[in-house]
């Protein structure tokens, strides 16, 4: 009972969902289907609920024992606090998350000077472990090394103005910005595109595994 | 400009250079500003997710329900919804199956609620990815290999385009049919790379490498152009409207570095 109705209700609802892009005219199937596709990502919202739940109670009680980090954990909660706070009045306050002015909505400005600024640092921080990452890896030991490297390197040169500068002045015109778009445009495409039909082709296999219950990752754990 | 404004460039100098500051070493200054930008994303993800999706999906629609069946408008029906909204009771009910995780003794409501949302989903996925990627790409692939009067391989003088950066031409074309087919064949394993086929999956390793160089690039330029963004915005905020806040906080951080460092030095030699 608790493994079959999981297993026929993923296979109910898959199947029609599949059907659904064979008689999408049928009005009561394409609603029926839109209905559906609306209630789960309805669901997949809602289980916010169990992550900040979780949050929650990993570090309510490393505070309450003062844990070690504690602090840190204290921290996390009053900065998810304080932007629920600042969100939730400005959405049932002034009926908007959104503002361009400063000062204007706490939700909006926290966002714009902590969230924003903390977030694109980390993906900044990430250029320093890129380049160290590439000092180390790139060795020219055969032929497939020595293209990823150049092919590495063409691009960066050729996007940059400096690549442009240095292409003129050694009296080669654009060619390096147009050997970067070559390289983007032609041998990039066709080896993206193979990975993508063969990533299309993966997920076709699996969805049609977990529909017909051959694979059930949510009944992990029974 | 205003003392809050001036409050709000430092709080963007400290976090900025907290982050940064990892670049030294694991150290309080950035464990603190993880975790205040782990507290701030799941803060704000919390109100999009019921602004943009919970408010206008699931509490509207039950709240318009609940008026109509107590005699309340029934312009609800009709105008803004296709079906009635009382179906999403249905996803409430599913969504407290989800929150019954929690809770020992009834968590394995939880999966009719998973298996709901994977049969969607896994279809949702499975026709829309065939659609946008395996037949697109293999369409996008069927390109002409041959000149011929009318195809894009020939000038408007009648002249074979050979090669170009941008726009089609007979080695790009040719390029990209057989790398798609290299690639494919190289990850093929159902037979064995022997003699030609050895040959196409060398082909589509040597096309594979220059994918994967070009990505890399392109994710490093990325990155500096973010590092770079960071770095102007430290820039901004290094003047006297904001009191020269990425002098002082940078100047307080290496401080208190260096105080570490000559502390652990010093309780080392004790």
């Amino acid at each position: 009972m608790r493994k079959e109705i999981p297993i026929l209700i993923t296979l109910f609802i898959g199947v029609f969902m599949v059907l659904k892009f064979f008689f999408e005219p049928v009005d009561w199937v394409r609603i029926s289907a839109e209905e559906i596709a609306k209630i789960a990502q309805v669901v997949v919202a809602s289980s916010v609920v169990l992550g900040v739940a979780n949050i929650l109670r990993i570090n309510f009680r490393a505070i309450v024992q003062r844990r070690r980090d504690w602090g840190y954990k204290l921290a996390l909660l009053v900065t998810m606090f304080l932007l629920m706070g600042a969100g939730f009045w400005a959405h049932f306050y002034h009926h908007r998350v959104t503002s361009l002015v400063v000062g204007d909505l706490l939700f909006q400005d926290l966002y714009g000077n902590l969230l924003s600024p903390l977030q694109s640092t980390m993906f900044a921080l990430l250029a320093f472990f890129i380049a160290s990452a590439a000092f180390r890896a790139f060795r020219v030991r055969n032929l497939p090394a020595a293209l990823l490297m150049f092919a590495a390197i063409l691009i960066m040169l050729g996007r940059v103005p400096l690549g442009h500068w240095l292409s003129q002045a050694l009296g080669l015109g654009a060619l390096l910005p147009n050997v970067a778009d070559w390289l983007m445009g032609v041998p990039n495409t066709a080896g993206q595109r193979a990975i993508l039909i063969g990533v299309a082709l993966g997920i076709i296999a699996v969805g049609l595994r977990v529909i017909f219950g051959i694979e059930r990752p949510y009944l992990k754990g029974e | 400009m205003t003392l809050y404004e001036v409050f709000l460039g430092w709080m963007v100098v400290f976090f900025t250079l907290a982050i940064f500051s990892f670049l030294y070493k694991d150290n309080p200054i950035y464990k603190f500003a993880e975790h205040v930008y782990l507290g701030a994303a799941v803060g704000y993800g919390v109100v999009i997710v019921y602004a943009q999706v919970l408010e206008p999906d699931l509490v509207m629609p039950i709240v318009d329900f609940l008026r109509h069946l107590w005699g309340g408008p029934t312009a609800v029906y009709g105008e803004q919804y296709e079906v009635s909204p009382g179906w999403r009771l249905v996803a409430l009910a599913l969504s407290i199956m989800i929150w019954a995780r929690l809770t020992k003794r009834f968590n394995w409501w939880s999966r009719w609620a998973l298996a709901m949302i994977v049969g969607a989903y896994a279809a949702l996925r499975l026709v829309g990815d065939a659609q946008a990627y395996l037949v697109a790409k293999i369409n996008a692939t069927l390109l002409p290999l041959w000149p011929m009067p009318g195809n894009p391989l020939l000038d408007a003088d009648g002249g074979i385009r050979w090669v170009s950066v941008e726009g089609p031409s007979l080695l790009t074309n040719w390029l990209i049919v057989l790398g798609v087919a290299a690639v494919l064949i190289h990850f093929f394993f159902s037979v064995e790379h022997k003699g030609p086929m050895k040959g196409a999956s060398r082909f589509g390793i040597m096309i594979l490498m220059i994918t994967f160089g070009s990505s890399f690039g392109y994710t490093v330029l990325a990155r500096v152009s973010l590092l770079i963004g960071r770095v102007v915005d430290l820039q901004e905020r290094a003047t006297g409207d904001y009191f020269y806040a990425t002098y002082i906080i940078g100047a307080a951080m290496i401080t208190y570095f260096v105080g570490v460092k000559l502390y652990e030095r010093a309780a080392g030699k004790a």
